[in-house]
């Protein structure tokens, strides 16, 4: 049982990242599962838009684990306008890898996605092994990111 | 004179024809359309979480009826529609839950509740009716009490 109803379990988790097709954002790397599952590292997948106002709320705890614990992050951008994706990362930081844009929002669909921000830890085998639902918080980041990471960063 | 009378039968067997044509598509379209609409109503919007995708105006919502239309135009049916849903959201995403064993307590506990019910309730009504049985008789003394009380309001 879950003590918050709103925050749905993933069906994904210790399933290996589903093989999913993306467009690209303008120059940035385009996302792709062979990357995803070749990488050796824990790693994070977060879904996001620059019309999300929670997403800009995590977006500087995404830079804090890019910058000072050099997590590889992955960016789904969700049904969102290509150009202001493009202003917001120009803006505020780039704090992913590489980027999948998901026009439609069906390739989300795929991953469960039912509100976004949501962010999925992945090992370093490419399996999701937790799935966050709402902005990372500096609590969340502190209290279950970080030490997830650690963790799976310890089993590899 | 016969000429017009063969150009007018040969016209209308193309337009029965034709008829016939756009008959089918339509039942075919309101045979999906009354599909959709049931998987519409058994199937929870995730956004709003105790509205069905019918109630809910939630991007999301709107997005998965689409789908839903999709993979029954593609020729999917309601049960593997349903299938793929809950690979993706899990069980959750169904309003009334599947009747496994897993989730047997969810159909089964309300009646065994009831039976617990209505087992004290016959307990505590029995037992209310023997204690007044039994214990609460007035004595004989209690009753010439009583009597001479009355007699004398009467009076």
């Amino acid at each position: 049982m879950n003590e918050d109803p709103s925050n749905l379990p993933s069906v994904l988790i210790d399933e290996e990242f589903p093989v999913l097709e993306f467009a690209q954002l303008e120059k940035y790397n385009l996302l792709s599962t062979s990357d995803i599952l070749s990488y050796d590292r824990p790693s994070l997948v977060n879904v996001w838009a620059s019309w999300c106002t929670p997403c800009k709320v995590e977006h500087v705890n995404l830079m804090v684990l890019k910058m000072d614990y050099e997590i590889r992050i992955y960016g789904i951008n969700y049904k969102d306008d290509i150009q202001e994706a493009n202003k917001m990362l120009v803006k505020i930081g780039n704090p992913f890898y590489s980027i999948g844009v998901d026009s439609t929002g069906r390739e989300s669909i795929n991953l469960g996605v039912y509100g976004i921000p949501e962010t999925f830890i992945l090992d370093s085998e490419g399996q999701i092994r937790y799935r966050h639902v709402g902005p990372i918080l500096e609590f969340d980041l502190r209290e279950t990111i970080i030490p997830i990471l650690t963790k799976l960063e310890k089993e590899r | 004179m016969p000429k017009y009378i063969i150009i007018l039968i040969i016209c209308s067997i193309f337009t029965s024809d034709l008829y016939a044509q756009n008959n089918q598509n339509f039942k075919n379209d309101a045979l999906i359309a009354e599909k959709a609409k049931d998987l519409y109503k058994e199937l929870r919007c995730l956004v709003c979480q105790n509205q069905s995708l019918s109630e809910s105006d939630a991007p999301l919502a709107i997005d998965l009826r689409a789908l839903i239309r999709e993979k029954l135009e593609e020729g999917k049916t309601k049960k593997e529609v349903i299938n793929y849903l809950v690979e993706r959201y899990g069980e959750f995403i169904l309003l009334k839950p599947a009747l496994s064993l897993q989730n047997l307590i969810l159909w089964v506990g309300p009646l065994i509740f009831l039976l617990i019910g209505l087992i004290f309730a016959y307990k505590f009504y029995a037992g209310l009716n023997k204690d007044i049985n039994k214990n609460n008789r007035l004595s004989e003394k209690e009753k010439k009490e009583v009597y001479k009380t009355l007699s004398r309001r009467i009076k």
